[in-house]
């Protein structure tokens, strides 16, 4: 087949379902893409050729029966390379597991393959989830990062590798390499998919994420995995306009002068457009947010690596180094300090929600910098930290040809809204740019 | 950690480092003990009662 990585989610689930896309075919294809363009861009560890040809060839015997698994049919799925994947290598970036093999699938992969996805393989994350970043490079420029930790989860979907990826984020690990790569990305509320059998930076700011090319695919997706039925009562642009909060002040102040440039251009578009569009002042607390979230991170992943990192010194990074060692020296009331303080500000931080639909923040300091290092999750913590679910969606290209994105927040468990406002944000930005790969 | 401002949590914080890891290895996270120490100093100065507690 021509063309394979121009195919959108949506796209390919309902050619599939009317018989016009054989799934063998799309697997063909979307591996022919990976020979192409996968030397450049490093975005996968793992990928089982053999195995998945002979479940997209089971997937295709089924199809042509009308039998279907569920909305995601015969259509492959990158997976972040820290959930695990039973009889596939997982090795959460690091040479400590470079030969786990778990027995059992994590409960995000179980819920994809009851919903017919196949896994396409396994995709790069930094070492341990965290700053050392791993081989992966953007596919709008290769001299740049593609951000992290989910680096091959975003990179995969951007070079039309596969058209829908799993991530996790604990700071900014999904939302910052969603902007970088031009993708849509999404952080999901921690209790809209649970993140059992994913190996953990820290377990109560872990969240599973995702990246896709439209926000219409990220709903697809999302529908597939939700553990949660979805609310149904998203507000209607032609009932309503939506409400957008522009968080500017620390947002600003963080922000590149270009990514500043960019954000108010589209936010007067926005309102050009008919949405409501309106400054939000960030409660007091607001100032603590990076406190209290590298607190309880240092505290958890201490906790996470303090055994590991006395049997295999040899696996960690500088930055993961400093954060395990940081971790050992926070006592247990200082942690739950910053756990009770966690409360106040989920709580203070969820009053927006009273005057706006969503906040829009910008999706990154700037484009994706030059080099290895991934980059700044300062634009994420804040949503990480309140538990919001939080979507980005590419709106410019960059003086250097990088896409810039915008991020949009809300009140937890209304990815509804967060879709909504998103599908409609993305009609009236008209980002239909592609990398050169 | 019952100290009350910055630069005193942060030679605590040093001086538990220097046992757990070294002097070498405590020198070599200074200035991240000292901006950890601001956090936590700033965590403190956060006035939290146990009313909210669920």
């Amino acid at each position: 087949m021509t063309n394979p990585e121009r195919l959108s989610l949506q796209q390919a689930a309902a050619a599939i379902r009317d018989g016009s896309l054989s799934p063998l075919d799309y697997v063909l294809g979307l591996l022919s893409r990976v020979d192409a363009v996968e030397p450049l861009v490093k975005a996968w560890t793992t990928i089982d050729r053999e195995n998945l040809l002979r479940e997209a060839g089971q997937m295709e015997t089924e199809a042509r029966k009308k039998q279907f698994r569920g909305p995601l049919h015969g259509v492959p799925v990158g997976i972040k390379d820290i959930f695990y994947t039973k009889n596939m290598l997982t090795t959460i970036g690091t040479s400590a597991f470079a030969d786990f093999v778990p027995t059992v699938d994590a409960h995000v992969v179980k819920k994809l393959k009851g919903a017919g996805a196949l896994v396409m393989g396994k995709c790069v994350t930094t070492r341990f989830i965290f700053l050392d970043p791993g081989p992966t490079r953007n596919p709008w420029n290769t001299n740049h990062t593609p951000g992290g930790s989910s680096s091959g989860s975003a990179a995969s979907v951007a070079a039309g590798m596969c058209p829908v990826s799993i991530g996790s984020q604990t700071v900014g690990s999904v939302n910052r390499p969603g902007a970088y790569n031009g993708v849509v990305s999404l952080m999901v509320t921690q209790s809209r998919v649970s993140m059992e059998g994913a190996f953990p930076l820290a377990w109560s700011l872990d969240h599973v994420g995702a990246f896709s090319r439209s926000v219409g695919d990220m709903e697809l997706f999302l529908g597939a995995v939700s553990d949660l039925p979805m609310p149904q009562s998203a507000p209607q642009g032609g009932e309503r306009k939506f409400r957008i909060g522009l968080l500017k002040g620390f947002f600003a102040d963080k922000a590149e002068a270009e990514s500043r440039h960019e954000f108010d251009g589209v936010a007067r578009k926005l309102s050009s457009a008919g949405f409501h569009v309106e400054e939000a002042q960030a409660p007091a607390i607001f100032d603590l947010h990076q406190a209290i979230l590298r607190t309880i991170l240092r505290a958890e992943a201490g906790a996470v690596h303090r055994d590991l990192i006395r049997s295999k010194p040899e696996a960690y990074g500088p930055h993961l180094r400093n954060l395990v060692q940081l971790g050992e020296l926070i006592d247990a009331t200082t942690y739950l300090r910053a756990k009770r303080i966690r409360r106040h500000y989920q709580r203070d931080m969820a009053k927006l929600f009273a005057s706006f639909d969503v906040l829009m923040t910008p999706g990154a300091p700037g484009p994706a910098p030059e080099g290895m290092a991934t980059g700044d999750p300062v634009m994420q913590a804040a949503w990480a930290l309140a538990d919001f679910p939080t979507l980005t969606l590419p709106h410019a290209l960059s003086k250097s040809g990088l896409p810039l994105g915008i991020q949009l927040s809300a009140a937890p468990l209304r990815e509804d809204i967060l879709l909504g406002v998103g599908k409609a944000i993305e009609s009236v930005v008209g980002f239909t740019a592609r990398p050169n790969l | 950690m019952n100290v009350k401002d910055a630069a005193a949590i942060a030679q605590k914080l040093e001086r538990e480092a220097g046992e757990k890891f070294g002097a070498e290895r405590a020198a070599e996270l200074r200035d991240a003990l000292a901006q950890m120490a601001n956090e936590i100093h700033a965590l403190q100065s956060y006035q939290v009662s146990f009313d909210d507690e669920p």
